[in-house]
C-alpha cells in the first residue's frame, strides 16, 4: 500500500491509522459535473491504485495518489525529467541577479487554462500568494520561505525577492502544492470542487472514494495529447488490481508490492522506478545512550542494510545514503561502514565505554510503513550480535506522528520523502531554524552552515562538494542510519505505448501525456 | 395506533438525542486533530501562523459544549454540518453515499430471505433430508464465517479465477448502468446475505416445526386442499410473526455489517465514508453518519414491531 | 436449581449442539493456551527467507507466509490474543450489563427508567461502530479493544437480566423475603442473582462468538492490537494481495476464526437448551 505522502517531501505519511485497508477518502461529492469542452476522442486508459483521490485543492493535498492525479491537470513553474534535473514547464527559462537575491522567470505564451483564460504572470502571483497565505494551510509554503515578495515584472515575466540567496525554491516549485491556478477561479474560490490548470488533461468529474476522471486538454501547450480520457479508480488490493490488468479492465496498475509485481503474466508489461522516498532509523541524539556518537557509530556499523532491503521488500531496492538519488547522490553511501562491520561496532562500543552494548528503543507503525516490522525485526537481530539490544514499540499511526512531532522517541523507523536538492531534503531537519528540529533531534553549527553553503552556491562544482561534504558529516556523526529507497511499480497493459513511470511524486504519471493506446 | 406512533416518534427523538451526545463524548477521546490526521508528519512544516489559521477552521480546541450546540444546530437546518477535510456539505456526502447502503442492505435482504426461507421451509418439510442438511450447512457457514472472510475470499476468487473484479470499475449508479451496479451489488450482498439467510433459515424451520407439530396442517391435507396451499398459506403464514421478527433483528445487523463489506468491495456507501472520517478526524461527518446508522436501526426496530401488529392480529389487543 | 446442577455437564453432553460446542471451544483454548505457554512449534514471529510462501506439510501443517513464519503457530498466537480480547470484553459487557439490568428490574422506577433509557441509546448505534468509534479514541491495545468491544455488549445483557428480575421480584419467595425484612442487597444477591445465572451463562457463550467476531474486524479494518501481535483478523487482511497464489495464507487464519465463532455459538445454543428446555428456536445474536 502506498501512504499519503506530502509534496512537502517530508516523512511518513500523510496518515490513516486505516491505512491498511488502502485508505480512500471521503470529501467533497456532486459527481459528473460536465466540463465545458468539447467530448474527448481517443482512447481510455484506467489507472488503478489501493488509495483513492482524496481533495481536489492542489495547495492542500498531502495523499500520494492526488499529486498523481492533479499532477496532470495543474503545471508548475518548473518540473523534473526522468533524470531529475530541472526543467521548463510552464516557466520557459530563469536567471539569477543582484547577487543571487533577485530570481527572475520567463513564461509561456499563449497558454491557456482549462477555463480559457490566458496564462500571464498574474496568475503566477495569486497562485503563489494563496499558497503562502497561512489560511489556505499549504505545506509546501515553507519552500517559499526565503521569498520575500513575486511581483510581475510584464505580462510574461515575474520576479523573486530573495532574503538570501536561494537556489533550492527551484525545487520546491516543482510541487503540485504550488501549481499555477487562474486568478479567476483563486477569486472565485472554485478551486476544490473544480480543478482548472494548463496541464495536458481538464478534470471530468470526482466520485471520492472511488474515482476521478480527466480528458484530454484540447488546447495543451505542450502538443496533442494523443489518450482522449484518463480514469483513476480504487481497487483496494494490489492482487486484484494485477489481476484487473490481466484482464484488461485496467491499463496502468500502480502497485508497491514486489511479491504481486513479480508475479504478473508475460503479457503485462511492468515497469519500476526508484522511489523518491527513503527509509531511515532516526535517531533522538540529545540524551541518553543515543548522545554518544561512538554508540550511534556502533548502531551505523552493525546494522546489515542490505538484508533489511532484502527482508523488507525482497531486495527490490537499493541501499542509500542521506541524499538517495539525482545528481547529489551521497556515494559511498555512508562514510563510516557503507558495509557492515561488527570488529568496528564492537570498537565503538568499547570506545563508548559501553563494551557489553546498551539498549534503546525505536517506535515503528506498520499502519504508515507496513515494512516497518520487518525493518525493526531485522535491525534488532544485527544489533543483537554486538550486545546492543533495541526494542520494538509499534505505535498507530496517529500516535507515531503525535510522538514524532514532538520528538517523543529515541529512534524511529521513518518513511521520508526525498529530493534530488539536498537542501530541499534537509534544510527542515538541520537548517537555521528548522521547523523539523526537534524530530530531527539533531543540530549542529557545522551542518547549518553546509546548508546554507550548498544552498547558496551557484556554480555546479562548489554545490557537488558542499554535498558531498554534507553526506559525509551526517553519516560521519550517524545523526541518523539511512536504509533504503524501494521501487514504485506499474503493471501496464500490452495495449498502452510509451508509459513509464517517472520518479517523482507530482509527475510520476506524467508520460500519459505522449503515450498511445492502440 | 396514531397516538402510538406519536408517542413512538417521540421516544425516538430522545433516544436520538442520547446517542448524538454518546458520539459526541466518544468521539472526544479521539488522540490527534483534524489537522495532524490529514497532513501526517507535514503538520510539523507548518508556520506557527498557518498552524493557527487550520486550528481554527477545524474547530480544534474549542470548548466540548459549543462544538456540540454547533453542530446540532447544523443537524437542525438541515445540511449536517460541513466536512472538514472536502469542505462541502455533509448532507451532500450522506446524499451520495446513502442510496448505495440501502441498495446493498436490500440486495442482502432480499438474498437473505430467498435463502432462508426456501431452505427453512423446505428443511421443515422433511427434516434431516438432503434439503434440510444442505440448509443446515449453508447455516453453519452463514453464521460461523464472518463477512470479511466470506468477502476476501470471494474477491480474490473470482478475481485469480475468472479476471473478473465488478468494482475495478468505478461504481455506476443503480439508474446510470442498472447491469453493472447490479454486478457490483451482487457480490457484496451475497455476503452479508448468507449471514442473514442463516439466522432466517433457523428461526422459519424451528417457527415451521412448530406449526406442523400442531397438527393442523394435517386437517388442511386431509380436507384435500393441495401440498403448495398447506405448506404456503397454512404453515409459512403461521410461523411468520418470528420470521418478521428475525428478519427486523437481521436488518438491524446488517447496517453493521455493510461498513466491513463496503471496504472489501470498495462500495462508496455511508460505512465506507464512515471510515474514511474516523482516520481523518473529519468530526462531522462521522457523527452525522454514525447518527444516521442510529436512527436507520430504530426505524426498523419500530417497523418491524409495527409490521406484527399488523400480521398478528393478537398483539394489537395488547 | 440445587437439584439439576449435579446433570449439568452431562445434560450439555448430550445435547448435540452443546457437545460440538465444548468440543470446538477445548480445541480453541488448548491451542490458545499452547501459544500462551510459548509450545508453538515454531517461534511465531521469526522470519525464514528459505520458506517463504510454503504450501502446508508435514513440517508446517498451515503453510508459512511470505516472510517465511510458520502459519500454524502465528495462528495459535493470534488465537490467544483474541480469546483474552474476547474474554475481557464480555467479562466487562457481562458484569456492567448484569448489575445494570438487576438494578433496572429491582429498583424503582425513576432508575429503571433512566438505565434503560441509556441502555436503548447504546444499543440503537450498530455494536462495530460503537467499537470502531471508540477503540479508535481509545487506540489499538488489547485492553482498549476488549473495552470497545465490551461497551457494545451491555445493552444485551441488561434486557436479558431484567426480564427475569422484574418477574422474579413478585415471585413468592422474593416477597417473602421482603416481609422478613431481609436487606435489597441480600435479596439481590442470594435470590435473584442465582436465578438469572443461566441466562447470563447462555448470553456470556454468545457474546464471546461475537467478541472473537469483534475483535477480527477490527483488526481486519487496521485498528487491532499492532505487530508484532498476532491478530487473525490482520492476517486475513494481509492475506488478501496472497490468496491466489497461496491459499492457505487465507485459509489458516480463517479457519481459526471460524472454528472459535462457531464454537462459542454451539456452546450458547447448548447451554440454552439445558437451562431452558423450552426455547429450542436458537437466535443467532
Amino acid at each position: 500500500m502506498k501512504i499519503a505522502r506530502t509534496a512537502a517531501l517530508l516523512t511518513v505519511a500523510g496518515l490513516a491509522p486505516l491505512a491498511a485497508m488502502a485508505t480512500p477518502l471521503t470529501a467533497g461529492i456532486e459527481p459528473a459535473q460536465a466540463a465545458p469542452t468539447m467530448a474527448a476522442s481517443g482512447a481510455t486508459v484506467v489507472v488503478a491504485d489501493t488509495s483513492s483521490v482524496q481533495k481536489l485543492d492542489p495547495d492542500v493535498v498531502t495523499n500520494f495518489l492526488d499529486f498523481q492525479a492533479l499532477g496532470l491537470i495543474y503545471d508548475q513553474l518548473v518540473q523534473y525529467n526522468s533524470k531529475l534535473q530541472l526543467v521548463p514547464d510552464l516557466a520557459t527559462s530563469w536567471s539569477y541577479s543582484n547577487g543571487g537575491k533577485v530570481l527572475t522567470f520567463q513564461l509561456r505564451h499563449g497558454v491557456h487554462f482549462d477555463d480559457g483564460s490566458l496564462f500571464t504572470s498574474a496568475d503566477v502571483v495569486a497562485s503563489l500568494q494563496r499558497a503562502v497565505n497561512p489560511k489556505t494551510g499549504d505545506a509546501s509554503a515553507s519552500f517559499l520561505a526565503n521569498v520575500k515578495t513575486i511581483v510581475a515584472a510584464g505580462p510574461y515575466a515575474v520576479k523573486f525577492l530573495l532574503s538570501r540567496p536561494d537556489t533550492s525554491v527551484l525545487n520546491g516549485l516543482t510541487s503540485v502544492n504550488l501549481s499555477i491556478m487562474p486568478t479567476k477561479a483563486i477569486a472565485a474560490g472554485t478551486l476544490a470542487k473544480q480543478p482548472d490548470g494548463t496541464g495536458p488533461f481538464e478534470f471530468v468529474s470526482w466520485s471520492p472514494g472511488n474515482s476521478f476522471v480527466m480528458q484530454a486538454n484540447p488546447h495543451y501547450w505542450g502538443g496533442k495529447v494523443k489518450i482522449g480520457e484518463v480514469k483513476v479508480e480504487t481497487i483496494p488490493s494490489e492482487q486484484s488490481i494485477a489481476s484487473a490488468v490481466e484482464a484488461g479492465t485496467v491499463q496502468v496498475g500502480l502497485l508497491t508490492q514486489p511479491q504481486v509485481a513479480d508475479h504478473l503474466p508475460k503479457s503485462v508489461r511492468v515497469d519500476k522506478v526508484l522511489d523518491l522516498t527513503y527509509r531511515a532509523l532516526m535517531l533522538q541524539d540529545r540524551k541518553g545512550p543515543l548522545a554518544n556518537l561512538d554508540n550511534r557509530l556502533a548502531i551505523a556499523c552493525a546494522v546489515d542494510r542490505q538484508q533489511v532491503l532484502e527482508d523488507s521488500v525482497f531486495g527490490q531496492g537499493q541501499v542509500v545514503g542521506p541524499v538517495p538519488l539525482g545528481p547529489f547522490a551521497s556515494k559511498p553511501v555512508s562514510a563510516v561502514c557503507p558495509a557492515p562491520n561488527l570488529a568496528s561496532a564492537k570498537r565503538y562500543l568499547k570506545k563508548a565505554g559501553d563494551p557489553n552494548g546498551f539498549s534503546f528503543t525505536a517506535m515503528t507503525s506498520t499502519a504508515l510503513d507496513p515494512t516497518s516490522s520487518a525493518q525493526a525485526t531485522v535491525a534488532q537481530a544485527n544489533l543483537a550480535k554486538v550486545g546492543i539490544k533495541m526494542h520494538i514499540q509499534n505505535l498507530a499511526g496517529d500516535a507515531y506522528i503525535q510522538d514524532w512531532l514532538k520528538g517523543k522517541f529515541q529512534a524511529a523507523f521513518a518513511w521520508n520523502g526525498a529530493d534530488p536538492n539536498p537542501y530541499t531534503m534537509y534544510g527542515r531537519y538541520f537548517g537555521t531554524g528548522a521547523n523539523l528540529g526537534v524530530p530531527a533531534g539533531y543540530g549542529s553549527a557545522q551542518l547549518e552552515k553546509l546548508l546554507l553553503q550548498g544552498d547558496t552556491a551557484t556554480s555546479a562544482g562548489a554545490q557537488r562538494a558542499t554535498w558531498a561534504q554534507f553526506s559525509r558529516a551526517l553519516t560521519s556523526q550517524a545523526v541518523w542510519i539511512w536504509l533504503f529507497t524501494a521501487y514504485d511499480y506499474a503493471a501496464v497493459s500490452p495495449t498502452v505505448h510509451g508509459f513509464s513511470l517517472q520518479p517523482t511524486n507530482s509527475t510520476s504519471l506524467y508520460s500519459l501525456r505522449t503515450a498511445t493506446v492502440s | 395506533m396514531l397516538a402510538s406512533v406519536a408517542r413512538r416518534l417521540l421516544s425516538m427523538l430522545v433516544t436520538l438525542l442520547g446517542v448524538s451526545v454518546i458520539i459526541f463524548l466518544v468521539l472526544r477521546l479521539l488522540p490527534g486533530n483534524a489537522v495532524t490526521a490529514q497532513m501526517g508528519v507535514s503538520a510539523g512544516l507548518l508556520s506557527h501562523a498557518q498552524r493557527v489559521a487550520l486550528d481554527h477552521y477545524y474547530g480544534v480546541g474549542e470548548p466540548f459544549f459549543r462544538q456540540y450546540v454547533s453542530w446540532l444546530g447544523s443537524m437542525l437546518t438541515g445540511n449536517l454540518g460541513v466536512s472538514l477535510s472536502s469542505r462541502t456539505s455533509v448532507a451532500s456526502l450522506v446524499g451520495a453515499a446513502l442510496p448505495v447502503t440501502l441498495e446493498l442492505a436490500i440486495a442482502s435482504m432480499v438474498i437473505g430471505e430467498l435463502i432462508g426461507v426456501l431452505f427453512g421451509v423446505f428443511g421443515s418439510l422433511r427434516p434431516r433430508g438432503v434439503v434440510d442438511n444442505a440448509g443446515q450447512g449453508v447455516a453453519l457457514v452463514g453464521l460461523g464465517v464472518p463477512s470479511f472472510v466470506i468477502g476476501t475470499g470471494l474477491v480474490t476468487f473470482l478475481a485469480s479465477s475468472f479476471h473478473y473484479f465488478p468494482s475495478s470499475r468505478a461504481f455506476a449508479g443503480l439508474f446510470f448502468n442498472p447491469w453493472l451496479n447490479l454486478q457490483q451489488i451482487f457480490f457484496p450482498a451475497l455476503t452479508l446475505g448468507l449471514g442473514v439467510g442463516a439466522a432466517i433459515m433457523r428461526t422459519t424451520r424451528a417457527a415451521m416445526l412448530e406449526v406442523v407439530s400442531t397438527g393442523f396442517a394435517r386437517t388442511a391435507r386431509g380436507k384435500g386442499l393441495s401440498k403448495f396451499v398447506v405448506t404456503w398459506k397454512h404453515l409459512f403464514l403461521g410461523a411468520l410473526v418470528p420470521v418478521v421478527t428475525m428478519s427486523g433483528i437481521q436488518l438491524g445487523y446488517l447496517l453493521g455489517g455493510t461498513v466491513v463489506v463496503e471496504q472489501i468491495f470498495v462500495l462508496p456507501g455511508l460505512g465506507r465514508l464512515l471510515v474514511n472520517s474516523i482516520s481523518n478526524r473529519d468530526f462531522p461527518v462521522v457523527q452525522s453518519v454514525t447518527l444516521i446508522f442510529a436512527a436507520g436501526f430504530i426505524v426498523v426496530n419500530m417497523l418491524t414491531d409495527m409490521l406484527y401488529t399488523l400480521i398478528d392480529p393478537r398483539t394489537r389487543a395488547r | 436449581m440445587t437439584r439439576r446442577r449435579p446433570g449439568f455437564l452431562t445434560g450439555l453432553w448430550l445435547n448435540p449442539a452443546g457437545r460440538a460446542g465444548c468440543v470446538l471451544v477445548g480445541l480453541v483454548v488448548v491451542g490458545g493456551l499452547l501459544a500462551a505457554v510459548g509450545a508453538t512449534p515454531y517461534n511465531a514471529q521469526l522470519q525464514n527467507p528459505l520458506t517463504t510462501l510454503k504450501g502446508p506439510s508435514l513440517s508446517h501443517p498451515f503453510g508459512t507466509d511470505q516472510f517465511g513464519r510458520d502459519l500454524l503457530s502465528l495462528v495459535l498466537e493470534g488465537l490467544w490474543v483474541s480469546l483474552k480480547i474476547a474474554f475481557l470484553a464480555v467479562a466487562i459487557a457481562g458484569v456492567a450489563g448484569t448489575l445494570a439490568g438487576i438494578i433496572a428490574g429491582y429498583l424503582g422506577r425513576w432508575t429503571s427508567a433512566l438505565i434503560m433509557r441509556v441502555t436503548d441509546m447504546l444499543f440503537a448505534i450498530p455494536a462495530i461502530l460503537l467499537a470502531l468509534a471508540i477503540v479508535t479514541a481509545l487506540g489499538p491495545g488489547a485492553l482498549d479493544s476488549a473495552l470497545a468491544i465490551g461497551v457494545g455488549y451491555v445493552p444485551i445483557f441488561v434486557r436479558v437480566v431484567r426480564g427475569p428480575v422484574l418477574s422474579l421480584r413478585t415471585a413468592g419467595y422474593v416477597q417473602a423475603g421482603r416481609v422478613l425484612g431481609f436487606s435489597s442487597t441480600r435479596l439481590l444477591f442470594r435470590h435473584i442473582l442465582p436465578n438469572v445465572a443461566g441466562t447470563v451463562a447462555v448470553q456470556a457463550s454468545l457474546a464471546l462468538a461475537w467478541s472473537v467476531l469483534a475483535e477480527a474486524s477490527l483488526s481486519f479494518l487496521g485498528l487491532g492490537p499492532p505487530p508484532p501481535t498476532a491478530s487473525l483478523g490482520e492476517m486475513v487482511s494481509q492475506s488478501s494481495s496472497l490468496a491466489s497464489q497461496a491459499w492457505w495464507t487465507l485459509a489458516a487464519p480463517s479457519v481459526a476464526i471460524v472454528v472459535a465463532v462457531i464454537g462459542f455459538n454451539f456452546l450458547g445454543d447448548g447451554l440454552r437448551d439445558v437451562f431452558d428446555p423450552r426455547s429450542r428456536t436458537a437466535l443467532a445474536a
